[in-house]
């Protein structure tokens, strides 16, 4: 009677060693616990067990959209479910290592290796070693040549699958675009798997069918005598050339989760999302996103708003969020911010506005939502230069975003913070200049308002990211500047802008340099991020744990040349490792982007004419609005 | 009598939390049953501001691992209603491991319910937990001494001054009253710290314990535990 605690699993004295216990230990508000149907025997039959694994902490996969959304999509079938696990903190991952606990879902508690599939969101390549290294506190075998009948499992998706290479020894099957529907079509063919008769193989086989599969055992990556990549061989006639993305046409007609889990603790993003639309119609040369999304699809105002109420009844959250790539462009975004305000307002929920366009309504909708006054303002003009801005297609001028800044003070705003990327392709020193020339540009609008609109002093962050050329960009071809540039464009920039007015954050120039080559990678980097997960490499996403030397050294180790992923130019004829996935978009259209990148040409966004890039061909969203 | 917000109407609801809720502290647990309270639909009473948080306030902040089994928290609605209803709703909408044990309307609110905090009565179970008070605690009269560094300074606590009343019940299990709010609390691990700090059980066993608090005692309620 005294100790009813139950489903706790860990013994107390870890849980009272280790930070934020409650993150093991699930429970939470709408968590999804079929343990009693299974027990009670009233199931025909088996439960596909899915363990949906996110390769960070708690906080931050709890946040994950994609995580909330394929766990309760999972869980609205019958036949499945699906339960979370997460990679343990340093402190946690101690005690299971000198207690030989396996890691396990946080449902049922169930070890990793017990489950029928094993699904990884790719979200971050930095997160690559957490895969091998929750794959191994599950006691799974990393290498999917390892895995027998009796192994789960492995698969992955996400937004930077789109270059799988790098782990296509450790994943069975990678899923490309969108997992609503293709997820389902999965479990459907796994139940059709008996375990007793048939291959991994050969039902390895058998998924290659399904649009959207890609098995990389059957692939076989051909390179040249001076060890530049060729192509892909493929093992089996049968496998596709091309493993096409799979896109969901409707996505009013698309599951969207309106009861997800409320965290019993805080995480990163602790809030209520509704997602707008997917896709962003701006075509930015730098961007994945915007290339892999294609086409825009949007949600209709009306089930947004039917989905925000539910949200907020389901989980009492204080904060509704909009998710999408670029909210301003949303098409009813002025109905739908009108009445989420009033909705908001009524039932006492903030809402929360990511970075907007600059235009009046867009102020008027932050003025009014309220909430923006703590954190401030945020600002990706991307680079600081007209010239450098219309080289990335980044359609914003100058005047622009003095008149936003002006409006900003003006309406008590004086917390402004401006995103910069640093290296971007075909940068000179005049550009780098140009941010800091810009940030005093913004402190002059502030200086230049009458005496009564300037009641408290301005604040300016600058940050800046070192840009690192992604897979399917315009910009794929690119060289990617190395340490010493990235920090002799740091030091201007520290240099130029010692004013107690701006704060200027940068990112570390080593991890850029890492993701740029898996980014870009080929097969043999996941030798590296073997490598480094052998060498005591698991959360290298976190700078505390980041080591660039253990890199460093595993490319040494297998003769890898940095240079050759990071700082070379491609040649237009140039095979890309990725070149046997399409996210829909032709090489040939990321081309001829990239040489009007180089003459700074812009190419208009896509509601205004379609520039044929292929996405076409999806037949949906803003695309079937066009006739040809 | 009114409460600061003048048409408010003031309930005292008694909480208690076992399982996965335990390993949350007080910040996490205000959060929670913030959200919970919204989730049940009462006509609660908001803060101002950018973010309006339900008005709710708690006796005693409770730690990390620790249970509790009637915890006073007050909490203000709009609009009255009886309290056994609001104590039914939100426990429908409460996540496991939290539930509402007993709810009464405050005819007299007093404003500040932490600074009415008297004293506390624990449970604590722990191999040879009760052995070892025997020997450290009840066979003398000596001063227990605890240090314990709270905002970067070092602080002594003398336990003996702070527990009011110590009963062994078996020998892994003791009961006591101690005194607790904000002028001066005794924390039941500073206890388990002093028996371990005498080699009397070990830190694994003090650190693996079942802490509960039994319960929170008000001013002029009667100390009976």
């Amino acid at each position: 009677m005294l100790n009813k605690s139950q489903n706790l699993f860990y013994p107390n004295y870890v849980l009272r060693q280790v930070e934020k216990p409650a993150q093991y230990l699930g429970y939470e508000w709408n968590m999804i616990d079929k343990s009693k149907l299974m027990d009670h025997g009233q199931l025909e039959v088996p439960m596909i067990r899915f363990g949906f694994c996110f390769p960070d902490i708690y906080e931050i996969g709890m946040s994950n959209m994609a995580l909330r959304i394929i766990y309760n999509l999972l869980n609205s079938r019958a036949d499945t479910w699906c339960e979370r696990v997460f990679s343990p903190a340093a402190d946690m991952r101690e005690f299971m290592q000198e207690l030989k606990i396996p890691l396990v879902a946080l449902e049922s508690k169930t070890p990793l290796n017990q489950f029928d599939i094993v699904g990884f969101t790719l979200q971050y390549e930095m997160s690559f070693p957490t895969i091998l290294d929750m794959l191994n506190l599950g006691n799974i075998p990393i290498h999917n040549s390892a895995r027998s009948n009796r192994d789960p499992l492995i698969m992955a998706g996400g937004p930077i699958v789109y270059n799988p290479e790098p782990l296509a020894d450790f994943i069975d099957l990678f899923m490309i675009g969108d997992g609503e529907d293709l997820l389902g079509e999965i479990i459907d063919l796994y139940k059709t798997w008996d375990r007793k008769s048939e291959s991994r193989e050969s039902f390895l086989l058998r998924c290659t069918k399904l649009e959207g599969v890609y098995v990389p055992c059957f692939y076989e990556p051909e390179y040249y005598p001076d060890g530049k990549f060729k192509k892909n061989k493929k093992l089996y006639s049968i496998v596709p050339d091309i493993i096409k993305k799979r896109v969901v046409k409707d996505l009013d007609q698309t599951f969207f989760p309106t009861e997800p889990i409320v965290p019993n603790t805080q995480i990163v993003h602790d809030r209520a999302y509704l997602e707008l639309f997917r896709g962003c119609p701006r075509g930015c040369r730098f961007c994945q996103a915007g290339m892999i999304y294609r086409p825009v699809r949007e949600r209709t105002v009306d089930l947004l708003v039917e989905q925000a109420k539910h949200l907020i009844e389901s989980t009492g959250y204080g904060e509704l969020g909009l998710l999408s790539l670029s909210t301003g462009d949303y098409s009813e975004l002025k109905q739908l911010g009108n009445y989420l305000l009033d909705y908001c307002a009524e039932q006492n929920v903030s809402l929360s506005l990511p970075s907007l366009r600059l235009d009046s309504f867009s102020f008027d909708l932050m003025s009014k939502a309220g909430q923006t006054r703590k954190s401030g303002l945020t600002f990706a003009p991307e680079a600081g230069s007209q010239r450098l801005r219309d080289i990335i297609n980044k359609d914003i001028r100058e005047s622009d975003l003095l008149e936003a800044a002006r409006i900003a003070f003006n309406g008590g705003w004086n917390r402004l913070k401006f995103y910069f990327m640093l290296g971007l392709p075909f940068e000179n020193t005049d550009d780098v200049f140009s941010i800091p020339e810009l940030a005093k540009k913004v402190l002059q609008v502030y200086a230049d308002l009458p005496s009564e609109h300037r009641k408290r002093k301005p604040q300016l962050t600058i940050s800046t990211s070192f840009f690192i050329p992604k897979a399917w960009t315009p910009f794929q071809w690119c060289s990617q500047i190395d340490q010493a540039q990235m920090l002799e464009k740091r030091r201007i920039l520290i240099e130029n802008m010692r004013l107690r007015t701006i704060n200027y954050q940068w990112h570390e120039p080593d991890m850029s340099v890492v993701q740029g080559f898996i980014a870009r990678g080929d097969r043999k980097i996941g030798k590296v991020i073997e490598e480094v997960w052998c060498d005591g490499g698991w959360l290298e996403s976190w700078n505390e744990l980041f080591n660039y030397e253990r890199w460093e050294k595993a490319m040494n180790k297998y003769n890898l040349s940095i240079d050759y992923y990071t700082s070379r130019q491609r040649s237009d004829d140039e095979a890309f490792p990725w070149d046997h996935i399409s996210c829909g978009v032709s090489k040939e259209f990321l081309w001829s982007e990239y040489l009007k990148a180089e003459s700074g040409e812009l190419t208009a966004e896509c509601r205004e004419q379609c520039h044929q890039c292929g996405a076409l061909q999806f037949m949906t969203g803003l695309c079937a609005t066009h006739e040809n | 009598m009114k409460t600061k917000h003048n048409s408010n109407f003031r309930y005292r609801l008694k909480y208690s939390r076992t399982g996965v809720p335990t390993w949350i502290g007080h910040l996490d647990l205000m959060r929670t049953f913030q959200y919970s309270c919204k989730r049940a639909k009462l006509p609660l009473a908001f803060t101002q501001g950018y973010n309006p948080r339900p008005i709710m306030e708690f006796a005693l902040p409770v730690g990390v691992g620790i249970e509790t089994r009637t915890d006073p928290l007050d909490l203000e609605l709009i609009e009255k209603m009886p309290a056994q209803v609001i104590m039914n709703q939100l426990n429908m909408k409460l996540p496991q491991g939290l539930q509402i044990e007993t709810a009464f309307y405050l005819e007299f609110p007093e404003k500040n319910l932490m600074s009415l905090v008297e004293a506390a009565a624990y449970t604590i179970i722990a191999d040879n937990l009760g052995v070892a008070t025997e020997k450290v605690i009840l066979a003398n009269d000596h001063d227990l001494v605890v240090e314990r560094i709270r905002k970067g300074k070092k602080r002594q606590y003398n336990l003996r001054e702070l527990i009011l009343d110590l009963q062994v019940i078996t020998q892994n299990q003791i009961k006591f009253l101690c005194k607790a709010g904000s002028i001066a609390n005794l924390r039941p691990d500073m206890l388990l710290k002093a028996l371990y700090e005498a080699e009397e059980i070990t830190k694994i066993n003090a650190l693996d314990a079942i802490i509960i608090r039994d319960q929170v005692f008000l001013k002029n309620e009667k100390l009976s535990y």
